[in-house]
Formats: C-alpha cells, structure tokens, sequence
C-alpha cells in the first residue's frame, strides 16, 4: 500500500513470492527451453518431458505414498520431523527441482568463468611474452 | 509390509474411497483376498481398526500442526506447509466425510476430534502471528482470531467441500485448490501491496491446473 516499503518488508515479501512463484518459473523455463530449440529434436527436450512425467507420477501417487506412511510402523520415524516433510514436499511440488536446475545454471556459469579464466591466464601469458621484448627493445634504443 | 499393516492401508484406501459407513471388516478382507478369520486375528473387527487409524491420523496430524506454534517457519515454508496440512487431511479423508455420523457411532473419538481442531486453530493463529511477525502482514488481533477460525474451518470441511461441489476433480487438483483458496485470504492484508501478491498466486494456480488438465486429457 505505502509508496516506500521498508527494506526487510520488501525482502520479505520476495522470499515468500518467491516459494510461490517457483513452480510457475520451472513451467515457464521449459517452455522457453522448447521455443529456443525450434525444431532441433533434442534429447533435452525429451529429458525434460521425462522428468514432468516422473513429476506428475509423483504427484499422482503422492497421497498413496503418503498413506502407507502414515498408517505403518514407518509413521514413528516421520512423526515429529517437520523439517523433512517439507523437503518431501517440495519434491513432489517440484521446488527442489527448480532449486537443483538453479544450482545447475550456476555450476554451469562457474564452469564457464573457469574456462573464462584460463583463456584470461593464457593471453596474459601471450602478453607477458610480447611485452618484455618490447620494454627490452625500448630500453635498447 | 507386515498383514496388520496390510490391512491397514487397506481399509484406509477402502474408506477413502467408498466412505467408512458401508464397509465391512468382510469386504476388506475381500479386498486383500484374505479369509475373514485372518483378518480377525489381526483386529477384532471393523471398530479396532478404526481406532487404529485414527491414532495413527492423530499422531501424524498433531506432529504436523505442533511445528508452527513450536517454532515459527520460515517465510517460504509456510506455503509449503499447507500443502502438507490439506494432505495429511486429504489422506485421511473418510473421518470427515461423515464426520457427524461417525463421532455419534465412536463416541470416544467426538473429544479428541475437538482437541484436534483446537490445535489446529492454534497452529493457525501462530502461523498467521509468524507472518505478522516478519512484516509479511498486518493484520489486528481480532482479524487475526477470525482467520484462525476460519482457516482451521477451511481444513476441516475442505474434503465435502470438494467431494460434493467437485467430485470428479483429481485429489493434487482439489489439494491446490484448497491451498490456494486459503492463502488468497491473506491478500488484503500483504503489507507490501496485495495486487502483485494477489496476481503472483493466481498466475501460479491457473499455470499449475492448466499443466495438471492438460496431462490429465492425454
């Protein structure tokens, strides 16, 4: 409502939009994915597929996967551990999935600054080589 | 898996499915093409099986509502939590389908049901306490009582909501309804505006249903 939400309001409030928002993102990543690869048939593509199926088999199930839980012997090591449903049920949301594609992209990037930084060491390496011959050629004339 | 346990989830998916009211202890063993004199060594009966599941419902319920009013969650979970809450309900479905019925034939149940909805409302009010909290909300403390309330209503008569407004619709779709109808009645009171919020939640229960129909027509 105010025109100059407080700093740790806002934070907030993109924390929590954030949860929501991220199973839309994975759905919307997809698609991009699929419009960039035009026609190429892509064995991404169909990986991609493969896991929303699996995604939706999971979802599916998920209330006959709950209930032998619940109505067993393994109902005593669920009991009492909050912590562990949530992640179980970001799984079957798909929130891990974006979570791990987002630790993907960033290993990816850090594989990509790596190859980056060779490259970086490599002409510095050139110049080095070329620039002392040159200071020595200055300094000899 | 062991028989009792067997018999267990037997039952279970039997009253999800058909309702609790018209089984008997012979149709179950029917299903799990055991002989009734079995089954009868395991439980003596349809009314200790009952019980069992419902200690069982109970136990795993309370252990799940105790977490926000132990220790508050973080901002993000709280969503994530109430998708645990409508399937803890959603997997146990057949003590609310004839809720009525069924307390007035297990009178020993009527009292603990009401201590559960307590702590619902409880886990309730903590949960919406956290959010103002964080600054998430703003919301005043008689408001906050009513959503308690209400929330904790939603949850409780969520699955005849759903069975008699919506009976062909899958169980994920009905739970992401659910979840989603409880948490736009926090929109009027996002600190922050709540037309982004209100339009974030929409966008992502409409991209979620379209993706669960379009599998669904396959």
């Amino acid at each position: 409502m105010s025109d100059q939400p407080n700093k740790e309001l806002e934070l907030s409030r993109k924390v929590w939009l954030a949860g929501i928002g991220a199973y839309g993102r994975a759905i919307g990543d997809a698609q991009d994915v699929y419009a960039k690869m035009g026609k190429e048939t892509s064995k991404a593509f169909d990986e991609l597929v493969g896991r929303g199926e699996d995604l939706e088999a999971k979802v599916a199930s998920a209330a006959k996967q709950y209930a032998p839980m619940m109505s067993g012997e393994a109902v005593k090591s669920t009991v009492g551990n909050i912590s562990d449903r949530l992640e179980k049920m970001k799984a079957t949301l798909g929130l891990t999935e974006v979570a791990a594609q987002q630790q993907d992209e960033i290993s990816e990037l850090g594989q990509r600054m790596d190859a980056m930084d060779a490259k970086l060491d490599t002409i510095l390496a050139a110049i080095q080589a070329i620039s002392p011959a040159s200071d020595n050629s200055n300094t000899d004339s | 898996m062991n028989t009792k346990n067997k018999i267990l989830q037997a039952s279970l998916e039997l009253f999800n499915e058909e309702g609790e009211q018209d089984i008997t202890a012979v149709d179950i063993a029917n299903v799990l093409e055991m002989s009734p004199g079995n089954l009868y060594y395991h439980f003596k009966g349809k009314d200790p099986i009952i019980h069992k599941l419902f200690i069982d419902f109970e136990k795993d319920f309370k252990s799940v509502l105790q977490a926000p009013i132990e220790a508050p969650l973080e901002l993000a979970d709280n969503w994530v939590y109430f998708y645990i809450l409508f399937e803890a309900v959603a997997n146990f479905r057949f003590f609310y389908r004839n809720q009525q019925s069924l307390i007035e034939r297990y009178v020993d149940l009527e009292p603990r049901f009401r201590s559960l909805i307590q702590i619902k409302i409880n886990a309730m009010a903590s949960i919406i306490d956290g959010l103002n909290q964080q600054n998430f909300i703003a919301i005043s403390e008689p408001e906050a009582e009513q959503m308690a309330q209400r929330f904790a209503q939603q949850l409780t008569y969520w699955p005849i909501f759903h069975r008699v407004m919506t009976p062909t619709t899958s169980l994920p779709i009905a739970i992401h309804h659910g979840v989603y109808n409880m948490i736009i009645q926090l929109a009027p009171h996002v600190s922050a505006g709540s037309n982004e919020f209100l339009q974030l939640i929409t966008e992502f229960r409409d991209k979620m249903l379209s993706t669960f129909q379009h599998k669904n027509n396959q």
